[in-house]
């Protein structure tokens, strides 16, 4: 069952609901399945310990890595989307303002996953908090997120607060004792002025937040920008371009997935045929500024010839995985998505513009994908791959089916436990309980 | 910032040089100033901020030796390595593994071939490669948990097994690929417990056994200096066998191994004497290990 | 931590002067000096283990390393039972110099040499041997007959003492019958040789042969032509110029002490010009590679004698006291120009006449070869004509040149054959050793055997093989004519630590020790005497027995005697008594050998010795060959000839009583000189017109270049050639998985010219072909080859061995036929032809 918005329905979008809620089905089923065979293999890899993988000594960091710069990517896009709505007053963009800022959480709670099950000894992730080592980005990072963590938590329940505790009273047995918890002892005002009052307080608390937020949003993913950027062993990494590409393909990244599920897991069609059209142009312009950084990164690169700045670039465009670059990134990553929006943008279609913002999501994956590899496939000095003979040397790295698996389980079971939060929580202003 | 600081050292390094000139950090920043970032320079606040933010410190004296430490310590531990010499024999790889018993695809040190470009012929030109126990170590910099650090006293750059959480950051850092992660496999004669198997490392005198999922399986690994053979007070002793494994099996007598600190040694005797070269110069590492050619 | 200290004998661990620190960075440390780094702390250690397994825990026990044939000096960690760790021994100048002087420069008691010894890889790599999973625990018995390639032997687990019975049992039924000379017996040519020849002595076959025909014996008869001397050795060290054809001492490090005295030759002044067709790990350290065409060094080096002689740049001081043949040799060269070897070497002639001028006028010059131009059909007299070459500029026995080794060391007191034995004894040698090689070695002639076997040729049919840490298999050329050879023997008894490609055509398989697990006695290969111990530093790890305790046992169960009737492997040869434990009763023997030979001490004062090494201190000599022979040698001495005459050759006792040559009477006098037929060093050798070859071909007296046998054609247009490197030796070590770590594997070396001929590209799988078969090989292109030859290190590609070694690379054996060059039995390992092609 999903949820279908407070008003009427036409007939249109209830047939277009009920192919959506088929479609739905199927997917929830097959992520059901991925996370089936996923976790045990994600289990597998924590208890024996990385020698499961396909990482080595020469690419350190792999697929994991890339899933984590990832979704902090679309965590912290979400979020800046959302100050949009709270800070700078975008009113029109409002019905998406929990969806985004419930999507930054998931989002950052799922690549903070990902750089745990990443980690050596992963028992010990707690180090980090207890001997921080203030000259390292990564060590500045776990606070960056630690209060990110805190203010997403602040927001979700200044937004939701009244609702809950609506819900609160709505509520039956077990739900009941959920949501009271959640509302924080909130109580919905019962005047109306005492309702204005309190929705002029949330505004302005939403406001206070979102920018206290924004620079930790901007330090949270320009910062892992930098976690890269500041390595100059990697030629590849070595530019202060770094963080600004990771910020705004952050935003085009959240943005595409704020477009997704808005059309096709919590549509609004009567908002949304407004709301939809201005998100995707924003997404498309977050694209397209990417793209532009890109280009510069490569010109320059290239350009200036240093061999193993340009090795890297070789390889990403003619590698092995020269498709990921061209095909996934920038076909299906850009230049489709560019089309479907851009395309006769007056008749663009809800699920039209919800693909594309899936296409943009998927194809920044790539983009992840060739910035943690590449870089590192170049070894630092020539011929070290090949000085002794071991697997853990090699300089191509393919990530293995344990790698794979525990990735696209992990993901799985972060999208259904967010499918059942977002079933179970306000997502909308005002939403009846049911 | 820190790239300006970069750009800088690098001009400091190579004062002869003239392509950068000899534009100071002063310089560097009136230039700013007079092109309207006079605002940007006082954010600044001046060396202790970029200090701060630099790998590379930025104050020294007007041409002093760059491959002196900043730092004071008793002890300046570093190797000259005489690629003349060298035959590529590997003796220094197999013979640290022997000595620190490191795991398949785990090498401290290793041997390269043709770091320094091909020739015509394809000639080979040797150099062994263990950590440079750099100066200012970009590995250590980035280590999150401060789990890898350079040890005041003699410059050694360790990891500490027990509070390393295997993040892997330091092998992304080091531009010389001296770490390695240790992925938990075994030869066959420690997988098939052989008397072998039971042999501790003797690594920073710890003697651990290896154990499935104990460290410093799923750490990071790299050349200690052979640090567990100093005695109490820091000291190295050729004579008593407590020597770097590499230098003491060394068939071309390649590897010198000693204290910088000590006007006296071989080591400095050979960088006072010969022509040496270190890797990556321009990245301002500073590195311990010196190359004759 | 060992250090030699006389009054404590030869095991003192030196006490610390306070035990190491309980953390590494302590706090002392934290606040000594300056700016505390990143995260510095301190890191906990485990004092206690320190304790248990330090440097300072168990024993360090000084012996000889049998990785390779080199014999270095080791120092072995042994802690709570187990071999800890692997150092060089100082005190043995196998590690580090073959120069007296420079071996003595700055030696101390306490340390040893001055900047202390080396092991190579290998050496460091022992205890992987050692503890090599797959070793051969226990003896095997072959249940299925069927031996041919690739058939499993179905092995059969047996005790030692019915291994023995039945071995014993099958030797026994051979003896009763009087076919003790149809038991073949191979071993290495090192490692207790002396017990195994008397075993053959004793039990009465004439079939004892050695690895030496795989390795240098024709070096051993070229230098033995020129100056008498089987094996001079190169004093790089003080030389000035050094040319070296077809040897790679930085990389086939057997003593290693060479990359040391190369390396430091060279920080000398001295110039080190390499002629190989493989810019080998030695060439990348020269200061030229000349990259000659396989096969024709010795074009090169009498077109070189040619430019000399033409120019008279040859030490005439030299050439007119000490060198015979020189009008004949000028005469020979004086159309070998170097236009006319620039057409056989693909060497420029400009490149020759300056080679030439260099190595006769920059002084001391060193020129040597090794298995590069010897294991060719022509390998002999090409070696000869640089052997030559070296006699023109002088260059033997001075500082800095080719030095006559004064090696001495134990002695290997003959046995006398009983009766039974001395009959089979007399029978002609299987493998044709005297009748077809003029310049034959003691050793035999491996291919020669396994040919007569196969085809069933030769003075009689073999029944029995004994195989020492041999693996013909894959050392012998012709893998298939081997295999084929072995399936003929009624029984064949392999001893090996490994289940090796030779093991698995074994009947029985007895396994070995590890060089760690037994003893020998090893005079080392330096240029004045020198003697290193090897010893167990742990029991045999599958308690079986050393090798040559299964000698000792099969030889008691044999109840072999000498010819007064003495049960020779019962008795103590020093003590006279019966010895009944076999390890003891071997100590008794090696200290007889040690009592009667140069030490002059027993084992156990052997091993009190620094280093368990004992090393005369009167060092390297010089000229040797102008020193006259003392007179009290001079009374008992035998001349064979007129006492005035020159050329009259000198022994020390009558040459039927197995008299050993002690000099020659040159200018009227009896000196050393060189012992050859004239006593001096020989451009010319008449006696030589007399005698024919293998093939049936007169043998020259001069040292004449003739193309060998086997050359491209168009369907096999590319030279194969093979290599060793400092990474493994021969056949064996490929199942070190330390040795792996750096050399995984032997791709094909092709230059890329050549290879984009091919359509070959980097990483390629390609087949090489020859006449005899393909095989398949990785491509590795690089310049670092001449651009007709293709090549690869030689001891890979093994079907057996072990896991890791199995399928590993390539062997290349198959393609070549089992054939020796016609003068010295020299296998030909390197004379092949093939065609490449991608798989
Ligand atoms: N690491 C290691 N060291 C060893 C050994 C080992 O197995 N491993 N074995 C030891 C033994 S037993 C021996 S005999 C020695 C042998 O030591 P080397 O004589 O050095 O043996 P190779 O490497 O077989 O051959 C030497 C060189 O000859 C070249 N060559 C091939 N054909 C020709 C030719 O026609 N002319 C010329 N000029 N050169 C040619 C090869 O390219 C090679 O570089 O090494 C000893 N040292
Ligand atoms: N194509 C080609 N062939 C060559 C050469 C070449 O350059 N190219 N080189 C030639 C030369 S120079 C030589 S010297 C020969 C050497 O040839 P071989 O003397 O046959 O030596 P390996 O091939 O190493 O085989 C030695 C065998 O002994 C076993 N073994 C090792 N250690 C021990 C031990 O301690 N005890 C016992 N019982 N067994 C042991 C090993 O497992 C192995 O099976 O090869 C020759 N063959
Ligand atoms: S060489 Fe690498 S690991 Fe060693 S100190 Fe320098 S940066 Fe660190
Ligand atoms: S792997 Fe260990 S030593 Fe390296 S950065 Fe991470 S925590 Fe530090
Ligand atoms: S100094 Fe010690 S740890 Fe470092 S490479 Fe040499 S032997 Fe290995
Ligand atoms: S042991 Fe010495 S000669 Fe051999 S590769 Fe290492 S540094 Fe070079
Ligand atoms: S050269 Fe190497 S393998 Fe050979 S004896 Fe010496 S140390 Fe051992
Ligand atoms: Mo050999």
């Amino acid at each position: 069952m999903i949820y279908t918005g407070a008003s009427n329905p036409s007939m249109a979008t209830e047939e277009r609901d009920d192919r959506a809620q088929r479609a739905l089905r199927t997917v929830l089923w097959l992520l059901g399945a991925l996370a089936a065979v996923g976790l045990p293999a994600l289990f597998y890899r924590l208890y024996a310990g990385l020698g499961v993988t396909h990482l080595g000594s020469v690419v350190p960091w792999g697929v994991w890595v890339a899933f984590y710069i990832y979704f902090i990517g679309l965590s912290a896009g979400s979020f800046l989307l959302s100050t949009l709505i709270f800070v700078f007053k975008n009113e029109k963009l409002e019905p998406v303002g929990r969806l985004a800022v419930f999507q930054a959480f998931a989002c950052l709670l799922t690549g903070l996953a990902f750089i745990l099950i990443d980690l050596g000894h992963w028992t010990r992730f707690y180090h980090v908090i207890i001997y921080p080592q203030w000259r390292s980005v990564l060590a500045w990072e776990i606070w960056f997120y630690n209060i990110y963590i805190v203010i997403l938590l602040a927001e979700m329940w200044f937004l939701m607060r009244c609702d809950l505790s609506r819900w609160a009273t709505e509520a039956r047995g077990w739900a009941k004792r959920i949501y009271r918890p959640l509302s924080l002892g909130f109580y919905c005002p019962k005047t109306p002025e005492e309702e204005r009052a309190c929705d002029q307080q949330t505004r302005r608390w939403l406001k206070i937040l979102g920018i206290i937020g924004i620079p930790i949003a901007l330090g949270v993913h320009g910062g892992t920008g930098a976690i890269f950027a500041v390595v100059k062993a990697r030629p590849a990494w070595y530019s202060p371009i770094f963080p600004l590409v990771f910020i705004i393909s952050a935003l085009a990244s959240g943005g595409g997935l704020l477009l997704f599920l808005r059309a096709f897991v919590l549509p609004q069609p009567d908002k949304d045929r407004e709301i939809l059209p201005m998100l995707a142009k924003l997404t498309a312009g977050f694209l397209v500024f990417d793209l532009v950084l890109l280009g510069l990164e490569f010109l320059v690169g290239l350009y200036g010839g240093i061999p193993d700045h340009v090795e890297s670039y070789y390889l990403i465009a003619s590698g092995p995985f020269w498709w990921v670059f061209w095909i996934q990134q920038l076909l299906f990553g850009a230049a489709v998505p560019l089309i479907l929006i851009y395309w006769r943008a007056a008749t663009a279609s809800a699920m039209r513009l919800g693909l594309a913002g899936l296409l943009i999501v998927l194809g920044v994956f790539g983009v992840r994908l060739n910035i943690v590899i590449p870089a590192l496939a170049i070894p630092v000095l020539r011929g070290f791959d090949m000085a002794i003979d071991s697997a853990r040397l090699a300089s191509l790295y393919v990530p293995n089916w344990v790698e794979w698996l525990s990735s696209l389980g992990l993901v799985a079971a972060v999208a259904l436990l967010a499918y059942a939060a977002m079933r179970r929580l306000p997502m909308n202003e005002h939403q009846p309980y049911r | 910032m820190a790239k300006l600081v970069q750009i800088e050292k690098k001009a400091r390094h190579s004062a002869a040089e003239p392509e950068i000139g000899t534009m100071t950090r002063r310089d560097l920043l009136t230039h700013l100033t007079k092109i309207g970032a006079a605002s940007l320079a006082a954010a600044m606040g001046g060396d202790a901020v970029m200090e701060m933010l630099s790998q590379t410190p930025a104050v020294a004296a007007p041409g002093a030796d760059p491959a002196e430490p900043l730092i004071k310590r008793k002890y300046r531990y570093g190797m000259v390595i005489d690629t003349r010499r060298c035959v590529g024999c590997k003796a220094c790889v197999v013979a640290c593994k022997a000595e620190n018993k490191t795991p398949p695809g785990v090498a401290y040190t290793v041997v390269l071939d043709g770091a320094l470009g091909n020739r015509p012929d394809d000639k080979p030109l040797f150099m062994t490669k263990p950590c440079f126990h750099c100066e200012n170590p970009p590995c250590v910099d980035v280590c999150p948990v401060g789990a890898t650090f350079k040890r005041s006293q003699d410059g050694i750059v360790v990891v500490d097994y027990d509070r390393c959480i295997g993040c892997r950051y330091c092998i992304t850092g080091c531009p010389y690929g001296a770490r390695y992660f240790d992925f938990g496999e075994n030869y066959p004669a420690v997988a098939e417990g052989t008397p072998y198997a039971g042999v501790p490392s003797p690594e920073y005198n710890q003697f651990r056994t290896r154990a499935e999922g104990k460290s410093p399986i799923g750490n990071v690994r790299k050349c200690t200096f052979c640090v567990h053979l100093q005695d109490a007070e820091g000291r190295y002793n050729k004579a008593e066998g407590r020597w770097p494994a590499c230098a003491k099996t060394c068939t071309g007598h390649a590897i010198h191994f000693g204290d910088f600190n000590d006007p006296e040694s071989e080591v400095s005797r050979l960088l006072r004497e010969r022509q040496a070269i270190r890797l990556k110069e321009e990245l301002g590492t500073n590195p311990n290990v010196y190359y004759l050619l | 931590m060992y250090v030699f200290d006389e009054k404590v004998g030869r095991r003192k661990f030196l006490k610390l002067t306070g035990t190491t620190a309980a953390t590494i960075a302590g706090a002392g440390a934290l606040t000594s000096c300056g700016k505390i780094s990143a995260g510095e702390h301190a890191i906990t250690t485990n004092t206690l283990a320190a304790k248990q397994w330090g440097r300072e825990a168990g024993e360090w026990i000084p012996s000889c390393c049998n990785m390779c044939g080199g014999q270095s000096g080791i120092l072995v960690h042994v802690v709570n039972g187990v071999v800890e760790k692997i150092e060089p021994n100082h005190w043995n100048p196998n590690n580090y110099s073959n120069i007296s002087t420079d071996f003595f420069d700055g030696y101390s008691e306490e340390y040893g040499c001055a900047e202390g010894g080396s092991i190579c890889p290998k050496g460091n790599a022992g205890i992987m041997q050692l503890y090599d999973p797959d070793r051969v625990k226990r003896p095997l018995k072959r249940t299925n007959p069927d031996k041919s390639p690739g058939a499993d032997p179905k092995w059969q687990e047996i005790t030692w003492d019915q291994a023995l019975d039945e071995i014993a049992a099958k030797l026994k039924a051979l003896r009763d019958e009087g076919e003790a000379h149809k038991l073949l017996w191979m071993s290495e040519d090192h490692s207790f040789t002396h017990i195994q020849q008397d075993f053959c002595k004793l039990y009465g076959t004439p079939n004892y042969s050695m690895h030496s025909n795989l390795c240098d014996v024709a070096r051993k008869a070229s230098f033995r032509m020129v100056v008498g001397d089987d094996r001079p050795l190169a004093d790089f060290i003080q030389s000035k110029y050094i040319l070296l054809f077809g040897w790679n001492p930085t990389s086939a490090i057997k003593w290693v002490y060479l990359p040391r005295i190369l390396t430091r030759a060279i920080e000398r002044g001295a110039r080190l010009v390499v002629v190989d067709p493989y810019l080998s790990d030695t060439a990348a350290k020269a200061h030229e590679w000349v990259a000659i065409r396989p096969g024709t060094d010795g074009a090169l080096a009498l077109a070189m004698g040619h430019v000399i002689v033409r120019e008279g740049l040859y030490d005439k001081d030299f050439v007119a006291n000490w060198v015979s043949g020189f009008d004949e040799y000028a005469a020979y060269v004086k159309d070998k120009t170097p236009q006319w070897a620039e057409k056989i070497t693909s060497i420029d002639a400009r490149t020759i006449e300056r080679l030439a001028r260099e190595v006769a006028t920059i002084k001391p010059a060193c020129i040597d070869a090794w298995s590069g131009p010897g294991q060719h059909t022509n390998g002999v007299q090409g070696g000869r004509a640089i052997a030559a070459l070296a006699a023109l500029i002088g260059g033997y026995d001075r500082p800095g040149t080719l030095i006559l080794p004064d090696k001495k060391g134990n002695k290997h007191v003959e046995v006398e054959p009983d009766e039974v034995a001395e009959k089979t004894l007399h029978q002609p040698r299987f493998d044709q050793l005297k009748e077809k090689y003029p310049l034959g070695h003691s050793s035999g002639v491996y291919t020669q055997l396994f040919n007569n076997l196969r085809k069933g040729e030769g003075p009689y049919q073999p029944k029995m093989m004994v195989c020492v840490f041999q693996n013909p298999m894959m050392s012998v050329p012709g893998t298939q004519n081997v295999a084929e050879a072995l399936a003929k023997l009624e029984t064949l008894v392999v001893i090996d630590t490994m289940l090796s490609e030779t093991a698995m055509m074994a009947d029985y398989v007895l396994p070995g020790t590890v060089y760690l697990e037994r003893y020998d006695l090893n005079s080392h290969w330096v240029t004045w005497p020198a003697l290193g111990l090897r010893q167990p530093v742990v029991k045999p790890l599958f308690g079986q027995l050393a090798e040559y305790e299964t000698v000792v046992a099969l030889g008691r169960r044999l109840d072999l005697r000498d010819r007064s009737g003495k049960e020779f492997f019962r008795i103590g040869p020093l003590s006279g008594q019966p010895i009944e434990d076999l390890k003891a009763w071997y100590e008794d023997y090696l200290s007889n050998e040690l009592k009667k030979g140069a030490p002059g001490i027993t084992l156990e004062e052997l091993k009190q010795l620094p280093g368990a090494v004992w090393v005369d201190k009167k060092g390297t000599r010089y000229e040797k060959y102008a020193e006259p022979i003392p007179e009290e040698k001079l009374k008992e001495a035998f001349f064979d000839g007129p006492r005035n005459t020159d050329g009259t050759a000198i022994y020390d006792k009558p040459k039927d009583q197995g008299g050993k040559r002690i000099g020659t009477v040159i200018g009227g006098k009896a000196v050393r000189g060189f012992f050859t037929p004239s006593g001096k060093a020989e451009l010319y050798t008449p006696s030589l017109a007399e005698k024919k070859d293998a093939n049936g071909q007169p043998v020259d007296p001069l040292p004449v270049y003739k193309p060998r046998d086997w050359q491209p054609d168009e369907k096999y247009p590319l030279y194969l050639i093979n290599w060793k490197e400092a990474s493994h030796t021969h056949t064996r070590t490929q199942n070190n998985a330390w040795l792996l770590d750096i050399k995984p594997n032997n791709p094909l070396v092709i230059h890329p010219e050549t290879a984009s001929r091919l359509g070959i590209a980097e990483g390629d799988e390609v087949w090489v072909e020859s006449p005899h078969g393909r095989v398949q090989a990785r491509a590795h292109l690089t310049r670092r080859i001449h651009p007709e030859v293709v090549g690869a290190q030689h001891g890979f590609g093994h079907t057996a061995l072990g896991n890791n070694a199995r399928g590993r690379g390539s062997a290349f054996g198959a393609l070549n036929e089992t054939k020796s060059d016609p003068l010295s039995g020299m296998a030909v390992h390197k004379e092949i032809c093939v065609r490449v092609y991608k798989a």
